[in-house]
């Protein structure tokens, strides 16, 4: 047990404490009805992460995978332009890093009439 | 929400806390009761061996499914970007503690002697690396992280006496050890698993927050699932101690066979511990997270 007490103190060193983030807010709304095809999709998290992919499908079979070139930093809000797909159902999934190294992903959807 | 990349790393993590904790706990369990093990010392070290390079080839693939798990496909599990990404995180810093301390775990055991020593060192740096990530890592009390540390110790150590128990009772000659082990592990134990449940407790009230988050939250139900399992091995722990062990002190006939059949169920009920808490960790956001 004498080992046991030497490697407990040994390690009783301070470490960088992270956050976790989730999603607080997206522009559309998750299930917002719009009149009009979006041309940017807006995140907003509660901690700092970096989008590592985000992806946009359309219920007519269309899909784009979003550009994330200018965004390469951990942080709490993302802006991205997105091709408009016309009228019908969104779905943007999205996958982050956060900076605690959690892999995280979600969704939201919004329609266009 | 649940791909086929978050699935791999669940499996990959729970891969990496049995070969872990199993080869941390072994060199523990030598480093405390060396005189009680020297009859199966060679076999620890071999299983031990084996639980590193699992725990190795685990950590590593948990690291880099956590690559793929960011992408959405396997170019993630190879992708220089990503994994640098993911390198700069905690996370790359406990595949760093778990890889260093699981190759100086490695080379402690292939020295042998006063290798076991060295190989404890290893095995400080592999636990450690469970405060350094996950959801204990978030909070920023120094102590909580304190506490899993020890938290993890205690499990580990308790990991680690089931394969030594098992291998002694299994010959007649060492039977009488085996319970001498038993004896001594139940001295120790009746002192440190108090500590293991307290720390789990003040893990759990640390992260869950309130009674009503335990109950209502997917990762306060997971933790009660687990907290269930982990009586069912106090239970069983106990009637090692208070049963079984002294059958074998008194040399029953037959007491070995029974003793080995309940270390038996004590190994399953940690994997599925080992599992839960790879579901908590990796999956489960914490209530308010």
């Amino acid at each position: 047990m004498k080992h046991i007490s030497a490697v407990i103190i040994f390690f009783l060193l301070p470490t960088v404490a992270y956050a976790h983030s989730k999603m607080d807010a997206t522009s559309p709304t998750d299930g917002a009805v719009l009149n009009e095809a979006p041309t940017e999709i807006a995140f907003t998290f509660s901690g700092k992460l970096r989008l590592t992919k985000v992806e946009a499908s359309h219920s007519s079979g269309g899909a784009q995978t979003i550009d994330l070139s200018d965004h390469t930093s951990f942080t709490n809000e993302f802006t991205l332009p997105i091709d408009p797909m016309g009228p019908g159902s969104y779905d943007i999934e999205w996958r982050g890093l956060g900076t605690d190294g959690h892999a995280m992903q979600g969704s939201f959807t919004f329609n266009v009439e | 929400m649940l791909d086929i990349w978050t699935i791999a790393g669940l499996l990959a993590k729970a891969a990496m806390y049995v070969g872990m904790l199993t080869a941390g706990g072994l060199v523990i369990v030598h480093c405390a009761f060396a005189s009680h093990v020297r009859d199966v010392a060679s076999s620890m070290r071999s299983m031990a061996l084996f639980c590193a390079i699992l725990g190795a080839v685990a950590a590593f693939a948990s690291f880099t499914l956590r690559g793929a798990a960011l992408t959405g496909g396997a170019s993630g599990l190879t992708d220089p970007e990503i994994l640098g990404l993911l390198w700069q995180t905690p996370a790359g810093s406990a595949l760093l503690y778990r890889l260093s301390g699981l190759g100086i775990l490695c080379l402690g055991l292939l020295v042998g002697g006063v290798g076991w020593t060295v190989a404890l060192f290893g095995t400080g740096l592999l636990l450690w690396s469970f405060s350094i990530i996950g959801h204990v890592a978030d909070d920023t009390a120094i102590w909580i992280e304190l506490v899993l540390f020890l938290h993890v110790i205690v499990a580990s150590f308790w990991i680690g006496v089931l394969m030594p128990l098992s291998r002694l009772s299994k010959r007649p000659e060492t039977v009488a050890a085996a319970g001498d082990l038993g004896h001594k592990f139940g001295q120790i134990a009746f002192g440190a698993i108090p500590l293991l449940v307290v720390a789990g407790l003040l893990l759990s009230w640390r992260l869950v927050g309130s009674w009503s988050a335990l109950f209502a939250t997917g990762y306060g139900l997971m933790l009660v699932a687990k907290v269930l399992l982990v009586a069912g091995l106090l239970g069983l722990g106990a009637l090692n101690k208070y049963r079984f062990v002294p059958r074998l002190l008194a040399d029953e006939p037959g007491a070995g066979d029974i003793f080995r059949r309940v270390l038996g169920i004590e190994w399953a009920v940690f994997f599925l511990v080992f599992g839960a808490t790879a579901f908590l960790t990796a999956f489960f956001a914490l209530p308010g997270g």
